[in-house]
């Protein structure tokens, strides 16, 4: 009985352990900064830009599967009333398994649909994120237009 | 029985079932425990947000207003090389339009050789019909459209739009000067002056 006990509180101390590989934090963050348009004329600003977003997880644990998540908005507004359409096309986004920052070689993906990755080998993902603005021709001219993209990270 | 003629071994006895019971439900609690911890681990998932910014800027396209045609006057000539003045102020005022405090850089052609298109075109050299306009700009920003303390504007020089109720603006006026060769005809003049601005 006594046998039966240590085996099951060893077992409970590895399972609360094993608990704390869950935790994620978000570091490495870039605002998403969209080439200076004109009205009527679409503009995109390519994941691969030196003014595209950018994060990165980190959990604490290798070969996790995360399921990212992107709330994008349709507007982008000046807080004065103005807005003007904004949008990620399904090619323009990227992420890379790993810490790297260096966009080059990373996956593309559709930052509309969730993305699922495993962390094979790992503890860190690097998303890029890229955009386009599509004002029309009668757009009002403004330096403050903003948006904000929230993200969603669940480790499964 | 034997509790009866043994008192001392009832006790044991009941004391050691009551341990038993004890670890029976220490081992319960543990079970129940690990599977609480368990199905956490297998169904539950860690869910953190953060947010990106982003950032847009819509410039307003640039546009020229007033200025389209520039009469540099009648002239005599003479009977040696001449040339003629034209100030800025007696010569074409034009407007940029575009976004504010923006960076705008002015280019123009700065030699513009006007031909000569009257009838009597048709003979001689064709130096004789051809008239040289050096040309020089002076920009004036600021609230006032008026010709009041303007600045020489050479050609490929960037200059702020000035904040006019959330439109940029700079005023220029096109001057210079005229060569007029002893050997150049009489008649009617005309050339194209190009001006370009881009952010």
């Amino acid at each position: 009985m006594k046998k039966t006990l240590t085996i099951l509180f060893l077992i409970l101390l590895a399972g609360l352990m094993s608990n704390t590989g869950n935790a994620q934090s978000f570091d490495a963050k870039l605002a998403l900064l969209l080439y200076d348009s004109f009205p009527g004329y679409p503009n995109s600003t390519p994941y691969y830009d030196s003014y595209a977003g950018r994060y990165r997880i980190d959990l604490s644990s290798n070969n996790r599967t995360i399921r990212i998540t992107h709330s994008i908005p349709n507007n982008l507004n000046d807080g004065a009333g103005h807005t003007v359409p904004f949008s990620i096309a399904n090619n323009n986004a990227s992420y890379k398994i790993g810490g790297n920052l260096n966009p080059l070689g990373s996956t593309v993906f559709n930052a509309n649909n969730n993305l699922t990755v495993q962390l094979s080998g790992t503890d860190k993902i690097t998303v890029w994120l890229g955009g386009t603005v599509s004002p029309p021709t009668n757009a009002f001219p403004s330096d403050n237009y903003t948006g904000t993209i929230v993200i969603t990270a669940v480790v499964l | 029985m034997l509790n009866t003629l043994y008192p001392g071994n009832g006790v044991k006895q009941l004391k050691k079932t009551q341990l038993s019971i004890k670890m029976k439900l220490t081992i319960l609690n543990i079970l129940i425990l690990m599977t609480v911890l368990i199905g956490k681990n297998t169904f539950a998932q860690d869910n953190v947000n953060t947010t990106t910014t982003v950032n847009a800027t819509l410039i307003r396209g640039l546009a020229m207003e007033g200025g389209n045609n520039l009469f540099l006057g009648e002239f005599a000539l003479k009977n040696t090389d001449s040339q003629k003045n034209i100030s800025n102020f007696d010569g074409l005022k034009f407007t940029i339009l575009g976004q504010s405090n923006r960076l705008v850089t002015i280019l123009y052609d700065e030699f513009v050789t006007l031909t000569n298109v009257t009838s009597n075109s048709s003979s001689g050299t064709q130096e004789s019909k051809l008239l040289t306009f050096r040309t020089n700009i002076a920009e004036e920003t600021g609230p006032d459209n008026g010709y009041n303390d303007p600045t020489p504007l050479p050609s490929g020089t960037s200059i702020s739009l000035y904040d006019n109720s959330a439109v940029g603006k700079v005023n220029l006026w096109i001057g210079g000067t005229m060569y007029l060769p002893v050997s150049l005809k009489n008649g009617k003049y005309i050339g194209k002056f190009v001006v370009t601005s881009v952010y």
